[in-house]
């Protein structure tokens, strides 16, 4: 009988003991986890490595972990995140609307805000500039008869707007000597001003000059934010 | 029996053969000169079939080219005239005179001092579209059925080569750069410039899809339509190198002037080179022939083995003039007395072909161009 409890407690014990080896352990490996859970590399991660890893995986591991340590000895390159110049806005147009508490479309009274918080103030006033004959030949040569049937059409001539003097560009080829970036429209003598009439005819370009000609304006996508031309477009299309 | 069978069938596929000779036997030769005159020949029996006068000749005193398709030989002059004619009798069909496009004086560009001319021109046929490019910049495709302009694309450059169609692009060659447009819209789909020290007059030559030029110093590069470079060759010592007389074969290409250069296709490597001649004589011509190559020069046809080496000549009683054009094994060129030859790949026999041929002797180049079916 006595022998039967010395056997109990002992069994006992021994759970007593396993039991707080078992927590003790996972307190452990709790700690060493929250000690290393910044590194990628955790304990945990190695075990399940080892148990897991095919030959092949483990030759992907060493690959990676070489371009990753190759990458590091890079010097620091730094990703710069370049905003896409807008297109001008008139914003007059819903000015009646906001003073008059009017319905305006969702999600258009925060572009206008946003419009109207753009800097322009660091923009100059470019002294070489096309002519409206130098914008609208420019603009014809680019798009050849897709445009100058639509000008036919329509009997309607370019005019250039105010000139913002653009940063010159650095691209392989010809080198630039002039950039200016302007908002354009088309008129004629029946409607007056037209905008852009249609696609592909925009409202707003850059004109460049190369130093191979340099008294050629040629066509190129707009490369800043500009303000909206109220002169030339005083009359609204 | 058995061999009365075998007789036949051996009797039935010698007039097979026989036929099949005939089929690609050429019967007719067509021929215009820098006088600007069509010919048309039965290659058989040496007859004249029709003769198409030229006209305007103090302007149109350059060779503009023709094409040949089912029906027409649509021929350009140079000024500015595109005449079809009915290929069997030679009646003008259809004709229209090309000038500046309604809208040039939009683009501005300046050809205030350049003669509105078609230089080199064949034009192309392609859909029942006439496609070709003039001296003031522009590239056109008219509707052959209603003779309205489908597009035009305007450029600043004076365009003195032929376009040349690969797949739905029109390539042409605009002295410092190549431009291609969509051959149904007319709008530009991509170009590039060549290299400043290459400029390149040349036609383009289009082999297999793919585009050989030759520049003014004798660059001649290899490319693919979306100008992927294949090879380049620069060649030395020659003159008076022109596409105009380059030759394309399954192996290689030949070109020069005073000496002969031949270049393998697939490598852009170096096969040999031979000097032609010293001075006072012109490369004219490079044509095909079974063992290397036939060439003629203003004063000599010669030929040239597998190697570059001469193998034969043949000095000419009168020079001749323009291209050496190959059908039915027998060489055609038209020498300054007004008289088309023929003579044999061995250069033996030399035979009259044609008394007559209209020599303008105020031309300017010395070039035909000849086309046989």
């Amino acid at each position: 009988m006595q022998s039967a409890h010395v056997k109990k407690s002992r069994i006992k014990k021994t759970l007593k003991i396993v039991g707080l080896s078992f927590i003790g352990l996972v307190i452990i490996i709790i700690g060493i986890e929250f000690m290393y859970k910044d590194s990628v590399e955790s304990p945990m991660y190695k075990v399940q490595q080892y148990l897991t890893y095919s030959k092949e995986d483990w030759a992907n591991y060493e690959n990676m972990k070489r371009m990753q340590a190759e990458a590091n000895t890079r010097p620091d390159m730094v990703d710069v995140l370049i905003e896409a110049p807008q297109s001008p806005e008139d914003t007059t147009i819903w000015t009646n609307a906001i003073k008059n508490k009017d319905f305006i479309p969702e999600g258009v009274l925060e572009d206008i805000n946003r419009y109207k918080k753009r800097d322009f103030s660091k923009l100059k006033i470019a002294e070489d500039k096309p002519s409206d004959d130098d914008a609208q030949q420019a603009i014809v040569r680019n798009y050849q008869n897709e445009v100058t049937s639509l000008l036919s059409k329509y009997k309607a001539h370019i005019k250039i707007g105010a000139c913002y003097a653009a940063p010159l560009q650095k691209l392989d080829g010809d080198t630039e000597i002039a950039r200016v970036t302007a908002m354009v429209s088309a008129f004629n003598k029946e409607q007056g001003n037209l905008g852009n009439i249609q696609a592909p005819l925009n409202v707003i370009y850059d004109f460049v000059k190369y130093q191979s000609d340099p008294t050629t304006w040629h066509l190129a996508d707009f490369s800043q934010s500009i303000p909206y031309d109220y002169v030339l477009n005083k009359d609204k299309w | 029996m058995v061999r009365f069978s075998i007789l036949s069938l051996l009797i039935l596929s010698s007039l097979s053969c026989t036929k099949k000779e005939q089929d690609q036997a050429k019967k007719t030769l067509y021929l215009t000169t820098s006088a600007n005159d069509v010919y048309a020949f039965n290659l058989a029996d040496k007859k004249l079939l029709w003769h198409a006068e030229a006209f305007n000749k103090a302007e149109n005193d350059e060779v503009n080219f023709f094409t040949v398709d089912e029906k027409h030989l649509t021929k350009a002059y140079i000024d500015g005239s595109i005449i079809q004619y009915d290929k069997k009798t030679g009646k003008k069909v259809w004709e229209i005179k090309d000038t500046d496009g309604p809208d040039a004086k939009l683009y501005n560009f300046d050809f205030n001092e350049v003669a509105f001319r078609l230089f080199y021109q064949y034009p192309l046929v392609v859909n029942g579209n006439i496609i070709f490019a003039n001296s003031h910049g522009e590239i056109k495709s008219i509707s052959m059925a209603t003779k309205k302009v489908n597009w035009v694309y305007h450029n600043p450059n004076i365009i003195y080569s032929s376009p040349k169609v690969v797949k739905n692009l029109v390539l042409v060659s605009l002295n410092g750069s190549m431009i291609a447009i969509d051959i149904k819209t007319g709008k530009k789909v991509s170009s590039v410039n060549y290299d400043e020290n290459e400029p390149v007059t040349n036609e383009m030559v289009i082999d297999g899809g793919n585009i050989f030029t030759l520049s003014q110093n004798n660059l001649l590069s290899y490319f693919t339509p979306e100008y992927n470079s294949i090879w380049d060759y620069k060649a030395d010592n020659t003159s008076q190198s022109s596409t105009h007389n380059i030759l394309i074969t399954d192996d290689a290409v030949y070109f020069g002037g005073s000496t002969l250069f031949a270049v393998d296709k697939e490598k852009g490597e170096l096969l040999w080179k031979t000097e032609l001649y010293k001075d006072d004589n012109a490369l004219l011509s490079v044509s095909k022939c079974d063992d290397g190559v036939m060439v003629s020069t203003r004063k000599e046809l010669l030929k040239l083995d597998d190697d570059g080496k001469i193998i034969a000549r043949k000095k000419l009683a009168s020079e001749a003039y323009g291209i050496l054009y190959l059908a039915n094994n027998n060489y055609y060129y038209v020498c300054q007395n007004g008289v088309i030859y023929s003579i044999d790949a061995g250069l033996q026999h030399e035979a009259v072909f044609y008394k007559g041929i209209n020599i303008d002797p105020e031309h300017r180049v010395d070039n035909t161009y000849m086309f046989a079916e």
